[in-house]
């Protein structure tokens, strides 16, 4: 999986959690820039995140997550895509 | 000493222009060395307790960032943690538990500290106390480096302007801009002048004129109608936000008049649509740090319980937030009403919001607001009173408001006892008004910004106003900030 298709179905989970269907993140997407995306929905974003790219993520890693291009490099450097 | 007693504007003077006089390297340590006097302006306890505060908190940081051994550094953390909890809890509550105790144990306790029922919180404690402790749980989570500079640590927890009663802020903040030298420079003085004007006039024309109407009333409650306990209920939210608004913008236009920029404690609360999104727009300085320091990690580590994991995180969040503001009953009930009603918000999160988009457009940001502003009266009442007994005796009394309003329309019973007359009412109710148009209009436009881009005329103008209405309608009684009691 490369990093388009991890965008794509990360699009999909941010969709579906937060009830957005406009929602298109890049790698500088913040929580600052997207309406309900909040302290609650983010661990909720986490743990749909987690499920689906079956990772697991430590809370000192959680905490250092600043903007979805983080994310998205956690998620390949967790799942060896 | 209050910003607007005339000892400290005094004190503000001189400081101000020696600050401005002396050589930009010596410019923080005389800061710190003010704050120190500001401090003990509250008494010479009050300046060793925030010292010893002060000095734990950057040695165990300076012990975490020396540790190599992850196991060291946990120590470390968990004994700061301890030392700084159990200092805030000794001087925050101690008092209350020594007069709970019976028998024995009460003769002991007594015997050994023979002031402890009358100990007195130091000011600003709660405040500061949280600085320190975010602070060290920051260097332990490497998001900073530890300070080795003790007078940029001391100036970061004792700057003046915020140590009463915050905003409680971050170091990385504060650190930041240390490092640039302050040299007198006509626009930020200035900006922060107007912004300690605006605060100045927040709390003693519209906060303290309406503590004048609420007072009276809360301190006799058996004697009033209902009507006029239901109106001093509501009028006390507009009260505790103006009052402590008000104290924010005063403390930042002075860190402003020096080059610093405190952060926004309030966002506009009351256009909030949910008690979760007034929690992001009250209080920020507090709210930002109970999410980071006990919300998140909390979350964080029971999220694998889904929906059950964030409800418990949300309950002990809004305990923690009861207990930091006092540790009677009535402040246990206030967090955690909030906490219930924070979960009720996030279980039906996506029904509400399907709920709100078949409303008529034009409704749904009213009805959002009107829902809440309507709970937070409600848990104010328990945040405004001394015990749950009051509390219950208010929401006793509300039932007979419509009653009361009736017979004030039919036949013509009056609403207040001698004290207080329909003019009284009229004025607070004006203040209110002239107190939320100006925060509306400052939401939309930037009121101070605006200002700064008028004419000089126009802006003299609305300086002379604003002075003229504080002289003209200023309480006559000056009451203490409400959030000094923390």
């Amino acid at each position: 999986m490369n990093r388009t298709e991890i965008y794509n179905q990360l699009n999909e989970i941010f969709r579906r959690e937060l009830e957005e269907p406009h929602i298109f993140l890049n790698e500088n997407t913040t929580a600052a820039d997207v309406d309900e995306w909040d302290s609650i929905t983010n661990i909720q974003l986490i743990v749909s995140i987690e499920r689906h790219f079956q990772v697991s993520f430590s809370s000192k890693e959680i905490h250092e997550l600043k903007k979805v291009g983080d994310l998205v490099d956690r998620i390949i450097e967790k799942s060896g895509y | 000493m209050f910003f607007s007693s005339p000892l400290f504007l005094a004190f503000f003077g001189t400081l101000f222009l020696v600050f401005y006089a002396i050589p930009v390297k010596w410019q923080s340590a005389f800061l710190v060395f003010c704050s120190l006097i500001y401090c003990s302006f509250f008494g010479a306890a009050n300046l060793l307790i925030v010292a010893c505060i002060t000095a734990a908190s950057f040695f165990v940081s300076r012990k975490i960032a020396a540790s190599t051994r992850e196991r060291a550094r946990k120590m470390w953390l968990r004994l700061g943690v301890a030392v700084l909890v159990l200092t805030l809890a000794f001087f925050k509550y101690a008092n209350i538990v020594a007069a709970e105790l019976q028998g024995p144990l009460a003769e002991t306790v007594v015997g050994i500290l023979p002031g402890l029922k009358s100990l007195s919180a130091p000011v600003g404690i709660s405040f500061y106390t949280l600085q320190a402790l975010a602070y060290i749980i920051d260097v332990y989570r490497r998001n900073h480096q530890a300070d080795d500079n003790p007078t940029h640590y001391t100036f970061f927890i004792c700057f003046f302007p915020q140590i009463v009663a915050g905003p409680i802020e971050r170091y990385h903040r504060i650190r930041s801009q240390l490092d640039v030298a302050k040299k007198f420079n006509y626009q930020p003085v200035t900006m922060g002048l107007r912004l300690f004007l605006y605060g100045l006039f927040k709390k003693i024309v519209v906060a303290d004129n309406l503590a004048a109407f609420t007072n009276p009333i809360y301190g006799n409650l058996q004697e009033q109608t209902s009507l006029a306990i239901f109106i001093a209920v509501v009028l006390f939210s507009f009260q505790l936000y103006f009052d402590f608004s008000g104290y924010s913008d005063m403390a930042r236009g002075v860190a402003r008049m020096l080059g610093f920029d405190l952060m926004r404690n309030f966002d506009y609360p009351f256009n909030s649509t949910s008690v979760t999104e007034f929690w992001r727009r009250w209080h920020i300085s507090l709210s930002s740090w109970l999410n980071d320091y006990i919300f998140q990690p909390l979350m964080i580590a029971l999220r694998n319980k889904n929906k059950a994991g964030i409800i418990v995180s949300l309950f002990i969040t809004f305990l923690v937030s009861g207990i930091w503001h006092g540790s009677t009953w009535n402040f246990v009930i206030f967090g955690m009403l909030h906490g219930l009603l924070c979960s009720y918000e996030f279980l039906t999160r996506k029904k509400r919001k399907r709920l709100f988009n078949a409303l008529p457009s034009l409704l749904r940001k009213p009805v959002g607001i009107m829902l809440t502003f309507g709970f937070l009266n409600f848990t104010w009442i328990f945040f405004r009173v001394g015990s749950v007994a009051e509390a219950v005796y208010i929401l006793q009394r509300m039932t007979g408001v419509f009653y009361d309003l009736a017979a004030y329309l039919t036949a013509g019973k009056t609403i207040f006892d001698g004290n207080m007359s329909s003019l009284n009412i009229f004025f607070c109710f004006l203040f209110v008004f002239i107190g939320l148009l100006l925060d509306q209009i400052d939401r939309r436009y930037d009121l101070l910004a605006c200002l700064n881009q008028m004419k000089v005329p126009v802006r003299w103008f609305a300086y002379f106003s604003m002075c003229l209405c504080i002289m003209l309608f200023s309480s006559p009684q000056v009451y203490s900030f409400v959030y000094f009691q923390f």
